[in-house]
């Protein structure tokens, strides 16, 4: 019995030794590098007071194209990441904040923001985001072997000065400013990747961060825009409960759902389900602006 | 509780230090295990603390009284109080909305409108495992194999042993009650297997099946719009998530025994590599078919009287096999599906091969072959309706099979997974398990580093709070 569970114990140590040695080697070379987050935080060291900060997932980061925006004569800066829930959305607003200062957030918001655990979100920010107090307790609190390991890694970069990888893809474009242009713009049918759920259920912790962010730019004096970018008919049709979710965002401020208005956008304005390509991007930034000159927020 | 919980991360080492400790006396161990058990069992739902109780409680008298009487009759009636009980038991919480749905439906097709009157009934976590076991128990005492045992506490913890609890290996009263009614020493060496089959558990759990579980919904959820590539793609899949998941959950529940110096019952023998449907039945299972082997087939005559005979109860103990594992004609279907393999092996006298020692290219083809009307036997088992399930297969027999499959990196590394899993047990499969002697024999760095590896990959692929799906059965 006593040398079994000392020889349970030493590979306990070994393992533990083994982890923090191949899970840092394993993140730091692997990371989370499909969302250009790193490119981002890079970035955004220089922005400085923008009209518009877009904060969301890949809908947001594929969706609002700063070039489109700045035609327009306004510099706007998309912070979006992957999978990006609206914890992690309060998360980045309450870091970059005083830093970036903008006049106006847009936050991409959907039902899948509304209901995400936030995991994958966290392994991007870990992987990509300098490593401060909130961060790491986010990832302690997700109860998650993966983001534990992210954050073992993070601890180790940042002890030793290694700065996030920063890459690109034959598939994607990364264009300064944090929009990612995807190169072929023709539609891949994904049917299998097409989630079925009956409804969206709502995540106690993404309401109270939509709250908190609610709170934290009323406090500031900055004007939030709540927005969901459009996603193929089909796949935002698979949820039953779209009503509700119109309802939950619209009492918290204002909010525009662009699945409605622009509901007759068909597979030729999307490379997949769930993301646009640039002519429906440049469709939905087009009425977008539109809409925020039609309640005066810009004059263009 | 679940295996792949932190509660259970924390009760394990917890049982394990109390149980030990408390080694002075059998008694002292037994307790600490029904404890245990019942804490394990009533994380779920303690309102049904009381059902297993009842359930003993029945049994254990139920077997004295047969041991006790002389009269045939009298010993006849009581074993038909067990029997009624459990199976009663049985078809309240698990198939009485399933006859009521039936007999509406009956009614439909005379064209008597009927209300369904569907009961609010939630199936209790690991019913169609506990009640078979105490069945047998009963049957065992009745039938004579078995003298019946006045030990309450240990009766309690051969019904309610945590491990196996909630979905098995059930085990047989011969084997386990013996273990239970001898004080237990701590063995060394089958401490450091039960950590290692523990380990390979997890793995073919967290690693495997729940990770092959998104893209079988999402298939099986999609059928209509797929082609038959991609839903031949989802039963292979499926076939590894519930290998992964049942044998796992079976090598949790073996490994964590050893621990407590109990030995359970190999629940799967590589069925994968069976060469034919009677060889896979032979390594899948293994309890349960074995259950039905020594329950049904043989008090029904088993093959011992006339080919007629002999196929009417083969018939039988697969449409109960399909049965047990749900209230719905899906697993019906299933259970129908396989003694239509298994009755031509059946009448050529060619049911009772084994795998052998140099699997040779004609083996190869055999394996293959059995795996793939497995495969397809899956898409019963795993569709909403038999009508789901045959559009499925008429989409999987069209051309549409050979249009190409889109796969996202993911579905890519899920599959070299699933390789890894395969070439593991293969060249393993004449061990208890993968890991029984894999790594035994290197440099203690090697293998610690192997062990430590595949709990990165547990660490790396793991989705918390996933259940196992044969709970629901």
């Amino acid at each position: 019995m006593r040398n079994f569970l000392i020889r349970t114990l030493k590979f306990g140590l070994f393992a533990v030794v083994y982890f923090f040695i191949i899970g840092s080697i394993t993140w730091i070379s692997i990371g989370f590098t499909h969302g250009f987050l790193s490119n981002r935080i890079a970035e955004l060291k220089e922005i400085k007071n923008p009209d518009i900060l877009f904060l969301g997932s890949s809908r947001c980061y594929r969706g609002f194209d700063t070039r489109i925006f700045a035609k327009q004569n306004i510099e706007s800066f998309n912070l979006g990441s992957s999978a990006q829930s609206l914890e992690q959305s309060y998360l980045l607003l309450n870091k970059y904040l005083d830093q970036v200062n903008p006049k106006m957030v847009i936050l991409e918001v959907s039902g899948r923001s509304l209901e995400a655990d936030g995991i994958e979100s966290t392994l991007d920010l870990l992987a990509n985001v300098p490593l401060d107090v909130d961060l790491g307790c986010s990832a302690m609190v997700s109860r998650n072997p993966r983001t534990y390991l992210a954050l073992m890694s993070a601890i180790v970069r940042r002890c030793l000065s290694i700065a996030p990888i920063i890459r690109s893809n034959s598939r994607d474009h990364y264009v300064s400013g944090g929009f990612v242009e995807r190169v072929d713009p023709t539609y891949r049918d994904e049917k299998v990747f097409i989630p079925n759920s009956l409804s969206f259920k709502i995540r106690e912790k993404n309401k109270e961060s939509l709250d908190q962010i609610v709170e934290l730019t009323k406090e500031r004096g900055i004007t939030l825009f709540l927005v969901q970018v459009p996603i193929l008919p089909q796949r935002y049709k698979t949820h039953s409960n779209r009503a509700e979710i119109d309802q939950f965002f619209a009492q918290r401020g204002v909010y525009l759902n662009f699945n409605k208005r622009l509901s007759i956008l068909d597979a030729d304005y999307f490379y997949d389900s769930s993301h646009l390509n640039n002519r429906g991007v440049s469709v939905f930034n087009e009425s977008l602006l539109d809409a925020l000159q039609d309640r005066g927020l810009f004059h263009l | 509780m679940l295996f792949n919980s932190l509660a259970f991360c924390i009760f394990l080492p917890l049982v394990f230090a109390v149980y030990w400790y408390s080694n002075k006396s059998l008694r002292l161990q037994n307790i600490v295990l029904a404890i245990a058990s019942y804490v394990f069992y009533g994380w779920w739902d303690y309102r049904f603390l009381v059902l297993i109780f009842v359930s003993t409680l029945v049994d254990y008298f139920v077997s004295l009284g047969m041991e006790r009487s002389k009269n045939k009759k009298r010993r006849k009636s009581l074993l038909g109080i067990s029997v009624v009980f459990n199976l009663g038991l049985l078809g309240y919480y698990k198939y009485a909305n399933f006859f009521i749905d039936s007999l509406v439906d009956s009614f439909q097709l005379l064209g008597l409108d009927l209300a369904s009157p569907t009961l609010n009934v939630i199936l209790p976590v690991g019913i169609s495992f506990y009640t078979f076991q105490t069945l047998s128990y009963s049957i065992d005492v009745y039938r004579g194999d078995l003298k019946a045992n006045n030990n309450f506490l240990a009766f309690m913890v051969y019904v309610g042993f945590f491990p196996q609890l909630v979905a098995g290996p059930i085990e047989r009263s011969t084997k386990l009650l013996p273990q239970i009614l001898n004080k237990r020493t701590f063995d060394y060496q089958e401490a450091v297997l039960g950590m290692k089959q523990i380990l390979w558990g997890l793995f073919k759990k967290m690693v495997i099946a729940d990770n092959c579980a998104p893209y079988v919904n999402e298939i099986f959820n999609s059928s209509e719009n797929l082609h038959g590539s991609t839903l031949l793609l989802g039963a292979i899949l499926f076939s590894f998530q519930i290998y992964g998941d049942f044998s796992g959950y079976s090598d949790i529940a073996i490994g964590v025994s050893r621990l407590f110096g109990i030995k359970l019952t190999r629940n799967f023998h590589c069925p994968y590599f069976s060469r034919d449907i009677a060889e896979f039945w032979r390594r899948w299972h293994i309890s349960l078919s074995s259950w039905f082997r020594d329950y049904v087939y043989i008090p029904l005559g088993g093959s011992a009287k006339n080919r007629i005979t002999s196929i009417k109860n083969i018939f039988t103990i697969f449409l109960i096999s399909g049965f047990w594992h749900g209230a719905n004609w899906t697993f019906i279907a299933w259970g129908a599906f396989h003694s239509l393999l298994y009755l031509p092996l059946f009448l050529l006298k060619r049911n009772r091969k084994n795998l052998s020692k140099h699997a040779g290219v004609r083996d190869g083809f055999s394996i293959v072959q059995t795996y793939l009307f497995v495969c397809i036997g899956w898409v019963f088992f795993r569709a909403k309706d038999i009508n789901h399930a045959m559009d499925i297969l008429t989409e999987i027999m069209s051309r549409s099979l050979f249009s190409p499959i889109q796969v996202s990196l993911r579905v890519i590394i899920v599959l070299a997974l699933i390789i890894l899993l395969i070439s593991l047990e293969w060249m393993t499969r004449k061990d208890d398990f993968a890991l029984a002697k894999l790594g035994s024999k290197w440099n203690t760095t090697i293998s610690w580093s192997f062990y430590s590896s595949l709990l990165f990959i547990i660490v790396w692929f793991a989705k918390t709070g996933t259940s196992f799906i044969y709970f629901q059965f």
